[in-house]
């Protein structure tokens, strides 16, 4: 049975994946007080890599990325590429997942073990998966909008304690910081939509770029936004030397010592975002592996893969700060072969020597 | 201990709930593959309960390439 959702769903879903936990961590700490540039030059940069993305999806519409992989590489190198994107979407939801457990496990149960914290969402995210990728499309569907206007909301109560005066003066340290914030930007939430490549072919129409498209700027806007929110709040140096940045800005909401302590709300609405990447990610990982098997059905291995993800997530960092610092530092470099090299690669492979042979 | 046996107990359970849906389809095959990836992450879990330290694959990537 294939699974179809609208293409409705597949913006919503993507933009949530988008938001997803680069609400919790701020990447791109170098631009400091002109983050918001930053983010604005990644989003240009991603619109273009997410041309091609579509591009490879729209080589055979509605067909699995393995299937294309396969019939442009043959057998045994297309199935190679597509082992690279599958090992990156479990890395990357494994890494979303320790996100998740150091942001519960500091900011309200600082005694609880990390391992249970993460265990108790993966095991929601392998239930999730299980019922199918509609079930998580339907569920971003109805979350977005609630978890939007919340988000939103706190930007009003916060103009009190906003000061123009930190984003001044603009490219104070030249357009080198913000040009390395803004790469940062690009490989973190952005290009990271590398995944959507085993969700996208479910959708029921064609429509690929406008997915693509629709969703980036609306994610990208909602994320400018938000980082002018903490800079205008906390100001450039604490906006960028905090942990979760956005947690601490919206912990300084004060309206007549009656309106305050909205923090919790809005780290709920954090952790659904959260949730929603890791159930895509080990969605495109299962999806993907299954069918590098040789398996059409994928639910049966959602459980080990799961559960691998989370072993993943619990040995690959000792501490908070070993988190942070790969996140900001070595993710960019790290996934670039993957986000970018990859798809090109296949996209002008495909252009230069197969075109003409598969049009026949 | 009562962290190694909670995992075991745990992974037990999980296995066998899983297994009765893997039953009814009869197929070896993927009983087989859903066996390997489980048994992979439960040696995992396992080691990580006996407190034993596993080599991070971040780490080893930053030390390799990043330095």
């Amino acid at each position: 049975m294939k699974e179809t959702i609208s293409v409705r769903q597949a913006i919503f879903t993507m933009t949530m994946f988008i938001i997803g936990s680069s609400v919790i961590i701020t990447s791109g700490v170098d631009a400091k007080g002109d983050l918001w540039i930053a983010i604005s030059i990644a989003l240009i940069a991603a619109l273009i890599i997410t041309w091609f993305y579509s591009k490879i999806l729209s080589i055979k519409p509605n067909n699995d990325i393995v299937d294309i992989l396969e019939m442009i590489f043959g057998k045994f190198f297309g199935r190679l590429l597509s082992f690279f994107l599958i090992f990156f979407s479990f890395h990357l939801g494994a890494l979303v997942l320790r996100n998740f457990g150091e942001f519960i496990k500091t900011i309200g149960l600082p005694e609880t073990p990390n391992s249970i914290l993460m265990l108790i969402c993966i095991l929601l995210a392998i239930i999730s998966v299980k019922s199918g990728i509609e079930t998580i499309a339907r569920g971003c569907e109805l979350f977005l909008l609630i978890l939007l206007f919340l988000l939103l909301l706190t930007i009003p109560f916060s103009i009190p304690e906003m000061d123009i005066n930190n984003l001044r003066p603009m490219l104070y340290e030249g357009i080198m910081p913000v040009l390395k914030g803004a790469f940062a930007t690009f490989s973190f939430p952005f290009a990271e939509t590398i995944v959507f490549l085993f969700v996208l072919p479910s959708i029921n129409k064609k429509q690929y770029y406008k997915v693509y498209y629709t969703s980036l700027i609306f994610a990208g806007s909602i994320l400018i936004i938000l980082a002018l929110r903490n800079v205008l709040i906390l100001g450039p140096e604490t906006s960028t030397r905090n942990y979760f940045s956005s947690y601490t800005a919206v912990s300084r909401i004060n309206i007549a010592n009656f309106f305050q302590r909205i923090e919790s709300i809005v780290a709920i609405s954090f952790l659904i975002y959260t949730f929603a990447k890791i159930s895509i990610c080990l969605y495109a990982s299962s999806k993907g592996l299954s069918k590098i098997l040789g398996f059409n059905d994928y639910r049966f291995l959602v459980t080990p893969i799961g559960l691998l993800m989370l072993n993943f997530a619990i040995i690959v960092y000792e501490n908070i700060m070993q988190m942070v610092e790969w996140a900001t530092e070595i993710w960019p470099y790290y996934s670039l072969p993957f986000e970018v090299f990859l798809p090109l690669f296949i996209y002008f492979y495909y252009v230069i020597f197969k075109r003409r042979k598969m049009k026949k | 201990m009562a962290k190694v046996i909670l995992t075991i107990i745990g992974y037990i359970l999980l296995y066998i709930f899983e297994f009765t849906d893997l039953k009814l389809e009869r197929n070896i095959k993927k009983i087989i593959v859903f066996s390997f990836f489980y048994l992979i992450a439960f040696t995992l879990s396992l080691l990580i309960s006996l407190n034993i330290k596993i080599p991070s694959p971040a780490i080893v990537i930053k030390n390799y390439f990043f330095k």
